[in-house]
């Protein structure tokens, strides 16, 4: 009989320990390792949910990493939770100050114009599944890496391209039981890599569970 | 960049391989009860391990294998090991419970240093995350009271009553995870029980030592939870739960879903009441929630309200001291006049429509201390009303440029878009006032009338996320998105993409619940679809005899016949399909702008921009159209 169920390994913490830290050696590298991460996430909801034009949303967007890398960062701690649930409370904040500015400004004659509270009500849905979607990037990216080139390939076509099992075999010159095998490959490999990813941005096992849960549900 | 359709496979990568792992489950289940040999790939301590069955609030849960009593177990593995002595002495005591409804603890042990509990095997399903008819929501809290009152007799507590803990099983409700929160749950506070805390009463959050009473509160949050669909204290993270605890307590149930009976409510508020207030024990909840099913009256009402009591403590302030009295008298009545003032500012506002206002308003009048609870729920209805006229508005416009696409000599200008980018943008801002799928579908209507195909299925996938019952709606509305895209991109030769958002169309359609085989093929966006898929196969012939036979019934198979005959041999034909299309459809801008491609194509660039002009005329924002025109002056 093997050993237990192999989820047991000791916790290990992720990026965000270092990116609050600035005497760390790798906090600049953390903290851009969080940016990447995070960009998408955080500038889909600033451009759909406050329904911002794609400048103003880019800005904003900027303005609110500048703003937690001054400072904002420190204020998280992983007894309170998840780092991505911080996040979102942090932008709430940031985006009810930004309005509150801009109401200030509005009276003093600037021509500003946003939202009302309404529109910033918390609709996660859009948060999360631009995480998904960034994690999957990130993994698919990671498949190519590391496995051989018809095999991610096989996997593009067949994912993001909807394309049949019969199609991607014309267009690549290989018969449909090979496409079947390297997809067979390319998801059990993927999926090990998604896992990689989520387990690295929880503190626990039992938070990663969750996640995965929450995630792919 | 991944799109949404991909994304939306790509996540059920995860489904897929949880539908996998069950099969190869059930298959060695059914090797197992046959008395074969199985080589489990997991073990904890003697226990094979099959299948997760789930995590609990005490840790991952596994279908697994008593090798020596050969049976299915339940084992729980435990998040934190907890202090093993007392969860034995814990198990040994609730092993006492000898109920068919409390799943009992038949081990207790410890493996790969983690602690271990193995329970009896219920195969059913846990309430977690339902939501349930009230009534039904009332039977199976009822039924879970009675079991509770039973172990409370023989001085058990649960102390982690909710509604993961209660399983149904057939169309019995057994209690699982007796007893077993304490000895574990110590240091399990920051963020792994924080499912179980919004179900935990105030004394048991604080941490005091706790009786029936923290599982009668308990077995009320649970039937908060299961009827209305939401916990009664909702918060992301533990810290932020534990402060909840000060705050007032959750909207009354009928608030949330109005369905409720009233008589139901009182006893959910009753249960759920501060301990001195609440059902002494569970059988009275129970009696009580058998009342409301047989429609007879409940034992007693909820408790007099605060503000009643506020009432008499300040009375008997004044008898204390009279001249106290005088001045807070007078004190009071400024303050009255001002609210006063205050609500019937908000009230005046509310007439006027401005919402805004009803809201300072009623805001600064509860900093006096003015109950307002009943307009906020009147604000609420009416901003809900205000969107749904919007929609409503914006529906019938939407009806009236569908007619005028087809009325010959109806002019579709700038006036038109006008029209419906007004109701467009003032449906978008329904969308403050209430979030709704309508107005989302609204939305979606509008910008696939202009052919901003992206837009449309964004705006529809947002209603089908919003509501389910407006799946069909809007996974309708996303396939025709598609296909209409597809046309476009078909006619302006490329393939792969028309390819591409056929199968995206096909998808949708195929993965679209609810709806019967036949319905979905004899539906004319998958009768479309499929003609379309002719064509970007290469297999004209098959596209002209498929669309030939439906023109009758949508003139878009007339553009179909017109491509397919156009890609066969570029001629009179072709553009004679188009022209019958245009027939139908006077104000067809698509069909416009196609005709002048196949024209261009043809060499007679004079009529091909004549015609993509018309195209403009009709859509002035019709960027594709625009496009070709600019090609075609150069």
């Amino acid at each position: 009989m093997a050993a237990g169920p192999a989820t047991f390994e000791p916790t290990r913490w992720s990026v965000v320990l270092t990116a609050q830290a600035p005497g760390d050696p790798k906090y600049l590298e953390s903290w851009n390792e969080l940016v990447t991460l995070y960009w998408r996430p955080v500038y889909r909801s600033i451009r759909f949910r406050w329904n911002k034009p794609v400048e103003e949303a880019k800005d904003l967007t900027q303005t609110f990493f500048a703003a937690m890398f001054d400072g904002g960062m420190k204020s998280y701690s992983p007894e309170r939770g998840r780092f991505r649930t911080f996040l979102r409370a942090a932008l709430d904040n940031f985006l009810r100050n930004a309005k509150r500015d801009a109401s200030r400004l509005k009276r003093a004659g600037a021509p500003v114009e946003l939202v009302d509270d309404a529109v910033i009500a918390p609709t996660d849905d859009l948060f999360e599944r631009e995480w998904r979607r960034v994690l999957f990037e990130r993994a698919i990216d990671e498949l190519a890496r590391s496995e051989r080139p018809v095999v991610a390939d096989c996997f593009r076509r067949y994912y993001l391209h909807a394309t049949t099992y019969r199609e991607i075999a014309e267009a690549m010159g290989i018969r449909e039981s090979d496409v079947t095998n390297h997809l067979h490959l390319a998801k059990a490999k993927l999926r090990e890599i998604v896992r990689r990813l989520v387990r690295e941005s929880c503190e626990s096992d039992v938070e990663f569970d969750d996640e995965m849960r929450e995630l792919f549900r | 960049m991944i799109d949404d359709a991909a994304l939306d496979r790509l996540t059920t990568l995860f489904k897929e391989e949880r539908d996998e792992q069950r099969a190869s489950a059930d298959s060695m289940v059914r090797d197992l009860e046959a008395g074969r040999d199985v080589d489990f790939e997991q073990s904890f301590g003697k226990y094979g391990l099959i299948r997760e069955l789930g995590r609990g609030g005490l840790g991952r849960v596994w279908l697994a294998w008593d090798p020596d009593l050969r049976r299915l177990v339940a084992l729980k593995v435990l998040a934190s090991s907890g202090d093993i002595g007392r969860l034995k002495r814990e198990a040994q005591m609730t092993a006492r419970l000898d109920h068919p409804r409390i799943a009992p603890v038949y081990d207790v042990g410890e493996a790969h240093g983690v602690a271990f509990i193995v329970m009896k095997y219920l195969d059913g399903a846990s309430l977690e995350g339902l939501t349930l008819e009230p009534r039904e929501a009332a039977r199976v809290v009822r039924d879970a009271a009675y079991v509770l009152d039973w172990a409370h007799r023989r001085g058990v507590v649960h102390r982690d009553v909710k509604p993961g803990n209660l399983m149904r099983v057939g169309g019995e409700v057994h209690v699982v995870d007796f007893g077993l929160a304490k000895p574990i749950g110590a240091e399990t506070l920051s963020g792994t029980i924080a499912g179980t805390l919004a179900y935990m009463s105030r004394e048991q959050a604080a941490g005091e030592s706790v009786g029936p009473a923290a599982d009668v509160y308990s077995l009320g949050a649970t039937l908060y939870r299961l009827a209305t669909g939401r916990a009664p204290v909702e918060a992301r993270s533990t810290l932020e739960l534990i402060s909840r605890l000060e705050v007032p307590p959750p909207p009354p149930p009928r608030l949330v879903n109005p369905s409720i009976p009233v008589d139901l409510q009182t006893v959910i508020l009753k249960a759920m009441d501060a301990r001195e207030h609440r059902y002494e024990t569970a059988k009275q909840l129970a009696d009580d929630l058998d009342r409301v099913l047989r429609g007879e009256p409940v034992s007693r009402r909820f408790r007099v309200n605060r503000w009643q009591k506020v009432g008499v403590a300040v009375l008997l302030l004044a008898a204390f001291a009279g001249w106290r009295l005088w001045r807070t008298v007078q004190e009071t009545s400024r303050i009255d006049r001002e609210r006063t003032e205050l609500l019937a500012a908000a009230d005046e506002a509310l007439r006027r429509g401005k919402f805004d206002d009803v809201k300072r308003a009623l805001d600064d009048a509860a900093k006096l201390g003015a109950d307002v609870k009943e307009r906020l729920v009147t604000l609420k209805g009416a901003r809900v009303d205000a969107a749904r006229r919007v929609i409503e508005k914006a529906r019938s416009l939407i009806e009236e440029s569908r007619v005028n696409l087809y009325k010959k000599g109806a002019t579709l200008s700038e006036t038109f878009f006008r029209d419906l980018a007004g109701a467009a943008a003032s449906v978008r801002g329904s969308i403050d006032l209430a979030d709704t799928a309508e107005a989302h579908i609204v939305l979606g209507r509008i910008e696939l009338l202009w052919g901003n195909y992206d837009v449309a299925r964004r705006e529809y996938g947002r209603a089908v996320e919003l509501d389910r019952g407006s799946t069909v709606a809007g996974r309708l509305g996303q396939a025709r998105a598609y296909v209409e895209e597809a046309a476009e991109e078909l006619f302006a030769g490329r393939e792969e993409q028309g390819v591409f958002l056929l199968a995206s169309a096909r998808r949708i359609f195929e993965e679209m619940p609810g709806l019967g085989r036949r319905v979905k093929e004899g539906a004319l966006e998958n009768e479309l679809i499929e003609a379309w898929r002719f064509v970007a196969a290469g297999d004209y012939d098959g596209a002209v005899e498929y669309a030939s036979a439906r023109t009758a019934k949508a003139e878009e198979f007339f553009v179909v016949v017109g491509l397919a005959q156009f890609r066969k041999s570029p001629g009179r034909e072709a553009l004679q399909a188009l022209t019958n299309a245009i027939d139908v459809r006077p104000n067809y801008y698509q069909a416009f702008l196609w005709r002048g491609l196949m024209l261009k194509q043809l060499g007679s660039d004079e009529y091909a921009l004549k015609d993509i002009r018309r195209a403009i005329e009709i859509h002035p924002r019709y960027a594709r159209a625009i496009a070709e025109a600019a090609k075609l002056k150069r």
